[in-house]
């Protein structure tokens, strides 16, 4: 797939999950595995690109068992920059899928 | 690669192009993965594996603090022309998977067709060696290549070759005549009625219909035309691209056929033995075999 579009849309999907609850890197990855065959690669700078520009915010969690772990939480600019996002993918899916459906021909 | 040699190779692409800070922030990012890993019961290879080729990685990290060169908000307010560009690389992306695509889809055409090509030589050269293997087998008249095919392009090409060409254009000759003969009786009757005025209503009956005759017959001799120039093509194209040549070749191909089945009826190339020719064709053959067909239905 175009390497753009697919990281837009991953950089849709990390917002969408962070949202719903906090999570770490490795959870993150998890969970798009379930639906996608991801490059687990792709995912930190990503996190790290979002965490940037303020859309998350990470704290460290101590634990017994395992590594400290790096969370991220949304941030409300976060939060409104998902929501536009939302708007934008239902625009792009309703285009493409006229398009797909063949809608556009029948002028 | 084991979780130092990952993170080292992972370090050393980044050195120099990232503050130390940051590719610190990255690593514990990096190592906090490896571990969670490990949990799972995973080698650290297999997790190295699971993130690619660190090199890539690196250069992925790069590109995105590009992407955003430290102010958060590149997105909203990015500049006509970062969008611009950002527009013209997808723009890019997009060509080039196509070409991609396209040079994949002809290269393997050009594979199918060139393995097409093979089999159908090494066919063609294990009937021929069989064919010319000594037997004591009675003497198999339909084979090509023999006397008889010999005689058949002789006499095509000093006798029947010309006789068709002119055929064909004294067909093509009087078709203009015709055409020529219609316009002309339209223009007399147009004359005809502009100085007569008073053109009987019979007359004008007996004009109409007497084109109406015209009309019919050139297209009558039109369709005896097409399909003459049908039944001589397909004669070329047998005697040229090896069809079988034999007593029964012209009761096959150009009248009704005796094969049951979807062959009956009027048709050109309804021989069996070419359609299982071309059975093994990738996938034009039904086509091909439907559009001989088909034509001969209009």
């Amino acid at each position: 797939m175009n390497t753009q579009l697919r990281k837009g849309v991953i950089e849709l999907c990390i917002l969408a999950l962070i949202a719903q609850k906090d999570m770490y890197g490795y959870d993150i990855v998890r969970a798009m595995e379930k639906y996608t065959d991801i490059n687990e690669g792709t995912v930190y700078p990503i996190l790290r690109r979002l965490t940037k520009e303020g859309y998350f915010a990470t704290y460290l969690v101590e634990s017994d068992v395992g590594p400290a772990r790096k969370y991220y939480t949304i941030t409300d600019r976060g939060t409104i920059y998902l929501k536009k996002n939302i708007v934008e993918w239902e625009e792009i899916m309703l285009l493409v899928n006229s398009i797909l459906k063949g809608e556009g021909n029948n002028e | 690669m084991n979780r130092e040699e990952y993170i080292a190779a992972l370090t050393g692409a980044l050195r120099g192009k990232l503050a130390a800070g940051e590719i610190e922030d990255i690593v514990r990012d990096y190592m906090e993965f490896f571990e969670d890993g490990v949990m799972q019961g995973k080698s650290e290879e297999q997790v190295a594996v699971e993130l690619g080729d660190p090199l890539e990685v690196a250069e992925q990290i790069l590109s995105e603090e590009k992407y955003v060169p430290g102010s958060g908000k590149a997105d909203e307010d990015g500049g006509f022309k970062k969008r611009f560009t950002r527009g013209a690389e997808k723009v890019a992306d997009g060509a080039e998977n196509f070409a991609k695509k396209a040079n994949r889809y002809t290269r393997r055409k050009l594979d199918e067709y060139s393995e097409y090509r093979s089999r159908k030589a090494s066919e063609r050269d294990a009937r021929r060696s069989s064919w010319r293997e000594p037997s004591d087998r009675p003497l198999n008249r339909e084979r090509n290549g023999g006397c008889m095919m010999f005689l058949l392009k002789l006499t095509f090409l000093i006798i029947i070759a010309p006789v068709a060409v002119l055929f064909l254009a004294g067909c093509f000759t009087g078709f203009i005549l015709g055409v020529a003969g219609i316009i002309a009786s339209i223009c007399g009757f147009v004359a005809l009625a502009i100085v007569l005025p008073v053109v009987p209503f019979i007359a004008v009956l007996c004009a109409i219909f007497g084109l109406l005759f015209v009309i019919f017959f050139c297209f009558t001799a039109m369709m005896a035309v097409v399909w003459l120039a049908k039944a001589v093509a397909v004669f070329v194209r047998d005697l040229l691209f090896g069809r079988r040549i034999d007593d029964d070749y012209f009761d096959r191909t150009f009248r009704v056929s005796e094969s049951a089945g979807r062959n009956e009826g009027w048709h050109f190339g309804s021989d069996p033995t070419y359609t299982a020719a071309y059975e093994d064709m990738p996938k034009e053959a039904p086509e091909q075999k439907n559009e001989d067909g088909g034509e001969e239905n209009v």
